[in-house]
This record gives structure tokens, C-alpha cells and sequence, in this order.
């Protein structure tokens, strides 16, 4: 009886001391930006209007978010998604490395923590947005105007 | 006198007569609208989280109007979409009558319009080739 109880316990242990290994600073392909981020092709404004259709309540939340910020926040929140979307594999993933060591590295998340949820916080939005995105058009400034 | 106490009194009857339905109505308006859309989609046999499926009505409205979506049918693709796989057309629109009702009325009308069926939409042909022995 106790032996199976302490086989048990310390089987638990070993998984608990495995666990912290695992947790590191560093990022995955997966995280902390999602790897269909780092992949797609698509456009800030495809993508956004995929998500608009696909996941239209974390969107709405999303913009009603953006619309609560200072112009100014709003602007540079803009002008940074649009930059991450320019680089290509290589430096979205340096990008999302540098953000997972160092909690200073994104400067706009000083000013609006969230500033990119709808990009990088959610892998089920990232993969819906990213399934479709494609279908959509290149330049569509509507997606901003969503209130 | 009598004439105009029975006058009065019949002017009370009226008057309680319309108050009466109207405190019998004030009860449920003054509910959050969220919660009698909530109730109403129960009747169609919609369920489903109460929060997600106002916010689901409110942004179809919002939808028609930042003009992108510019009808009903278009209307009703989204709102299928969000909704459980197992939904059937019928209680898309349902969802979305009662959505317009609750959220956007002055909507209503493009269900109505749509209700006028196009030429040789949903209706099947008639039936060619000679008629039946029982037409002749």
C-alpha cells in the first residue's frame, strides 16, 4: 500500500521537476507569437478582416481596445503591426525572441499592453485569421474604422 | 350630476383599462436586452452562452451597418457561422430576426423584404410535359 503510494509521489515529483525545465524565457516557433504569424504571407489589413469575419468577437474587442487608446497610441500601434508584418520569417522570429527575454524590448507594450492581442495572443484567432486571409484584400483601411 | 359621475367613472374605467396593459408590459421592457434576447432564443431552441450570443446579434447589426454586410442573406452567413454546427437555417433566422428586433429595428424591414421570394428561388419548377389526366 505504501509502495504504491510512494511510486506515486514520486512520479509526481519527477513530472514537477521536469516542469521548470520547460519553462523558459526563451521563445518556440509557437510562442510567444503564434507560428502562423511568423508564417503568413497576408497583409495587417487581409489578416484583419479574416479575423473580423472568423472571430468577430475577439476583433470587436480588439478595436473597441484601440478606440479607448490616445490617437497617438492608436498611431504607433498601427505603424508597429504594420513594420512586424514587413519583416519576413527570419526576423518575425528574432522579433518574437527578443520580446520573450526581455520585457522591455516592445516599447508600445509600455503604452498599451495589448497592443497586439489580436495578432499574437490567441493561436485559434491566428490560425482562423491565417486560414483565410488570402481571400481578402491586400489594402482595406476599413478594418481600422471598426467602432 | 349623475351624467357626469358616470361620465368620470367610465373616463377611470378607460384610463385603467390602458394602464393596466401597459404596467402588465413595463415589467419585462425594463429587463437588460441582452436577457429577452437570451429568453427569446430559447424558444427556438438556441442555446449557448448568454454573453457570446448577444454580442454575436449586436455586431450582425453592426454589420448592416458600417455596410458590410448589405442584406439579410449576407447576414445570416455570418450569424451561421458563429453559431453550433447543428443549427439549422430555420433558427439562423430566427437568431436573426430576433437579434434585429432586440438590437437594430429599424432592420427589421430587410427580412421582410427578403421574405418576398425571387422568381424561381426555393419554389420548385412547375412541372413540364403534358398535363395529368386529372387537369385535363
Amino acid at each position: 500500500m505504501l509502495g504504491k503510494a510512494s511510486i506515486v509521489a514520486a512520479a509526481v515529483s519527477m513530472v514537477a521537476m521536469t516542469i521548470p525545465a520547460v519553462a523558459s524565457a526563451d521563445a518556440t516557433d509557437d510562442y510567444p507569437i503564434p507560428n502562423r504569424i511568423l508564417k503568413t504571407t497576408c497583409t495587417v489589413d487581409q489578416y484583419m478582416a479574416a479575423t473580423r469575419d472568423t472571430d468577430p468577437i475577439y476583433y470587436q474587442r480588439y478595436m473597441i481596445d484601440y478606440h479607448n487608446r490616445p490617437v497617438d497610441v492608436q498611431d504607433a500601434a498601427r505603424d508597429r503591426i504594420y513594420w512586424f508584418f514587413s519583416l519576413d520569417y527570419a526576423g518575425r522570429r528574432q522579433y518574437s525572441e527578443d520580446t520573450a527575454t526581455n520585457v522591455y524590448y516592445e516599447q508600445m507594450a509600455t503604452h498599451w499592453g495589448n497592443w497586439a492581442k489580436l495578432f499574437f495572443n490567441n493561436k485559434g484567432v491566428a490560425a482562423h485569421g491565417t486560414d483565410v486571409c488570402m481571400n481578402y484584400p491586400p489594402n482595406d483601411p476599413t478594418v481600422w474604422d471598426w467602432t | 350630476m349623475m351624467a357626469m359621475t358616470k361620465r368620470l367613472a367610465s373616463t377611470v374605467l378607460a384610463a385603467m383599462a390602458l394602464a393596466v396593459p401597459t404596467l402588465a408590459v413595463a415589467a419585462p421592457a425594463h429587463a437588460d436586452p441582452d436577457t429577452d434576447f437570451y429568453n427569446e432564443l430559447h424558444i427556438y431552441g438556441i442555446y449557448g452562452e448568454k454573453d457570446y450570443n448577444a454580442w454575436i446579434g449586436k455586431i450582425a447589426c453592426k454589420r448592416l451597418w458600417n455596410n458590410l454586410d448589405h442584406d439579410a442573406n449576407q447576414s445570416a452567413q455570418f450569424v451561421k457561422r458563429q453559431l453550433a454546427k447543428t443549427t439549422t437555417t430555420e433558427q439562423t433566422y430566427q437568431f436573426l430576426g430576433a437579434a434585429y428586433r432586440t438590437y437594430c429595428p429599424e432592420k427589421v424591414p430587410i427580412l421582410t423584404q427578403m421574405a418576398q421570394p425571387a422568381p424561381g428561388a426555393d419554389t420548385p419548377p412547375a412541372p413540364a410535359g403534358p398535363p395529368l389526366a386529372a387537369e385535363q
